[in-house]
């Protein structure tokens, strides 16, 4: 329970109301190769497969890659520890539905565009090539071609603004676990502001 | 649907409508008092950083739809833009502001006289001085709750009652701001704040909350007109507040007088309500446009626009200043921050009309002191990190409220084809700040980084003015009151010319802003309009 005992944080189980149609075709291409008695199961594995509301298992591997480059961890935890990933899944069913596809697109296009590059996905490159390639991101410098369905610039801007929203807001909204950045600030409870 | 005739309407309960709807109501007169939104309360839900980002209680976006008008290398560009700080709950502003409680300085009601002609502004002087709304300073300080000391501000009009409530004791950050401040040879004083230092009207007094502005005070010891002025008025029997209503249109009489207006309810079903008196209260950008919505054979463009003055000189303030980090921690996080002030550059600066009032920022949480860096500080990776651990107990800035000049382009108008869920033409906003207010932030900066550095900053960087429409908070100016009906909207007690029993009681008959935050102004003049038609209603 959290200190406002208002609403449960669970992530895993509920079914998903933006049951997404790639997600479903990813779960089906998945699924298909271990063998066809596995689709009677479909809902209950399908749960399994991804905790997140929005965000399929590989999305959420490059969106938490992206996130622990906007906050490292250092000596203090960065923003996986933090599951910033959490805050922004929750967000993008409510408050930033409108980022949904942006989120999609934006995913898809990095991707693309580390494997031309860069022969891998993003999540695989050792950090600082991440951090090389957010960088031309921010700057709207990847190759044009893959990013025909997001604009670069924004969705850099769109996952630093809600990575900072979900590490240094109260952990009610599904990140800063633990208040960890408040503990790093040396903010004292009660975490009432 | 009809409703029983009423003697007075008062539409908005925000810092002005609050004000003349209680002083009506308590002088007898059966006063109908319309608010959008609806009460708001404290709980715990809403003391949240990041939700009061968002707004305490968000204004329905899809409902309220708002263009402005940009002027782009390709000429001019219609893109929607939101509503700002314009309040949408009873007590409006006043519930979350962060409660400073100004009166205006002499100079601020003659900027015409004070400064001459400034071209291509509408500089003018307001058609009342500060003495003539000194006794009702007095009485809003009194009535909504004011904690304050002027001995120390030799630059403040006279007053001749004391503030009913001791100043707030500054903090460690104060004193470093007071004492630099001394060393300069300048003048700190506490700020006046529509807060409780001691127990007062039956509410306690203030926690130091850690962040007061933008948050409802969870010990009811901010005082707005949702807790002091809008409660009286309830119990007098006489005043009926319909919350969940939407007031779409003045309703015109053959007679060339108001008979009242039409609104929505909750349930979106529309009513009559008629009245001797209509007053608008509904903020700088909502009033213009009822009025503008209206129109008769005698007012064809809009209630009180014959001239076009109705939604022009929209202005609020410029704010500027300068931020800086220090090699030791400077403060503690007791709420609510901006504890002194110093008043020495709002007017007589050489080659700068008018000036600001410099105080020391508000606290804020670490979401918002993420978003303050200096200009050439990376906005992520480690280094944005370090910066969030080290200095978030070494930061202050501080923020100058810079007096704009009206200008005739910076407007409010009405949609010619987009309407709002009720079917009313929506607002458009147009124009911007005028170019001497940036040479006015510059100047203002300049002093900030001195006392900055005087205080023992390591690292200062300059906040600059921002560009653009100034319909956010403070905004006012767009009905200005004034002798003259073709220079103005509505004469020194808000009646709009040529119909006498149609008011206007918000910031936007302010002719100017002053350098100050203007709710205390808002609530002076409603006492004083409020005096006035009870005097005429006999």
């Amino acid at each position: 329970m959290n200190p406002w005992g208002s609403e449960k944080l669970v992530f895993c189980g509920v079914p998903s109301s933006n049951f997404h149609s790639m997600e479903r075709r990813a779960f089906i291409k998945n699924t298909a190769l271990i063998g066809g008695g596995m689709l009677a199961t479909y809902s209950c594995t399908e749960r399994e497969t991804s905790s997140y509301y929005f965000f399929t298992v590989t999305e959420a591997s490059c969106v938490i890659a992206i996130c622990e480059q906007i906050i490292p961890a250092d000596k203090e935890p960065g923003a996986t520890d933090a599951e910033v990933i959490n805050y922004i899944d929750r967000e993008l069913r409510h408050i930033y539905k409108q980022h949904q596809k942006l989120y999609r697109n934006g995913i898809a296009a990095l991707q693309a565009s580390c494997k031309q590059l860069k022969g891998e996905l993003f999540e695989d490159l050792p950090f600082d090539e991440q951090t090389a390639l957010l960088i031309d991101m921010e700057k709207s410098k990847l190759p044009k071609t893959n990013w025909r369905d997001a604009k670069q610039g924004a969705f850099f801007q769109t996952i630093r603004k809600h990575t900072i929203e979900g590490f240094y807001s109260n952990p009610q909204h599904g990140g800063n676990k633990d208040h960890v950045s408040f503990e790093m600030m040396r903010i004292e409870p009660p975490y009432l502001f | 649907m009809k409703h029983k005739h009423a003697d007075a309407i008062v539409v908005g309960a925000g810092a002005g409508g609050g004000v003349v709807a209680k002083e009506l109501a308590v002088n007898g007169l059966q006063t109908v008092l319309f608010e959008r939104g609806g009460w708001v309360k404290y709980d715990g839900k809403i003391h949240d950083e990041l939700l009061k980002s968002r707004g305490v209680l968000p204004i329905d976006r899809k409902k309220n739809p708002r263009v402005l008008i940009k002027e782009t290398e390709d000429g001019e560009v219609e893109v929607p833009t939101g509503i700002g700080h314009t309040g949408y709950n009873v007590g409006s502003g006043t519930v979350n502001y962060g409660a400073m409680a100004w009166r205006f300085m002499r100079e601020d009601f003659k900027m015409k006289s004070t400064y001459g002609e400034v071209k291509t502004t509408t500089l003018a002087d307001w058609p009342i001085s500060y003495d003539d709304l000194e006794p009702y300073y007095e009485k809003a300080e009194w009535e909504i709750g004011v904690a304050g000391d002027a001995s120390n501000n030799p630059f403040a009009a006279p007053r001749k009652k004391e503030y009913p409530m001791p100043a707030f004791k500054t903090s460690e950050l104060g004193e470093l701001f007071s004492d630099a401040c001394k060393r300069l040879g300048l003048h700190p004083f506490p700020v006046p704040m529509a807060r409780n230092s001691v127990p007062y009207n039956n509410r306690s007094s203030c926690i130091q909350n850690r962040i007061c502005l933008t948050s409802v005070c969870p010990v009811d010891a901010k005082n707005g007109t949702h807790n002091t002025v809008i409660p009286v008025g309830i119990e007098s029997g006489n005043l009926d507040l319909r919350i969940h209503t939407q007031v779409t249109k003045v309703v015109m009489g053959d007679n060339g007088k108001a008979i009242g207006i039409k609104y929505y309810d909750k349930n979106d079903l529309e009513h009559f309500q008629s009245a001797d008196i209509v007053v608008i209260a509904a903020s700088a950008t909502e009033t213009p446009r009822l009025l503008l919505t209206t129109t008769t054979a005698k007012f064809p463009n809009g209630l009180g626009n014959n001239y076009g003055w109705v939604g022009r000189n929209l202005q609020s303030h410029a704010y500027c200043g300068a931020a800086g980090t220090f090699p030791k921690d400077i403060h503690s996080w007791n709420g609510p921050g901006a504890t002194m002030a110093i008043a020495d550059y709002n007017h007589h600066n050489e080659g700068i009309v008018g000036g600001a009032s410099i105080h020391y920022d508000f606290h804020f949480g670490p979401l918002r002191f993420a978003k303050r860096r200096p200009p050439w500080e990376p906005t992520w990776g480690l280094t944005h990190k370090e910066f969030q651990r080290e200095n978030f107990y070494r930061y202050t800035n501080l923020r100058c409220c810079v007096q704009e000049m009206p200008n005739f382009n910076s407007r409010v108008f009405i949609h010619k084809t987009k309407k709002d869920y009720w079917g009313m033409p929506i607002v458009g906003l147009a124009g911007e700040r005028h170019p001497l207010d940036f040479k006015h932030c510059d100047f203002m900066s300049d002093r900030s980084e001195e006392i900055l550095k005087e205080a023992g900053a390591n690292r200062i960087w300059r906040v600059p003015g921002k560009k653009g429409n100034p319909a956010m908070v403070h905004q006012a100016g767009t009905c200005r009151m004034g002798d003259d009906p073709t220079t103005s909207v509505t004469n020194r007690y808000g009646q709009v010319h040529g119909i006498d029993n149609l008011y206007v009681g918000d910031a936007s008959t302010h002719v100017t802003n002053s350098g100050f935050n203007p709710s205390l102004t808002i609530m002076a003049l409603g006492f004083r309009m409020a005096e006035h038609i009870v005097e005429k209603f006999k």
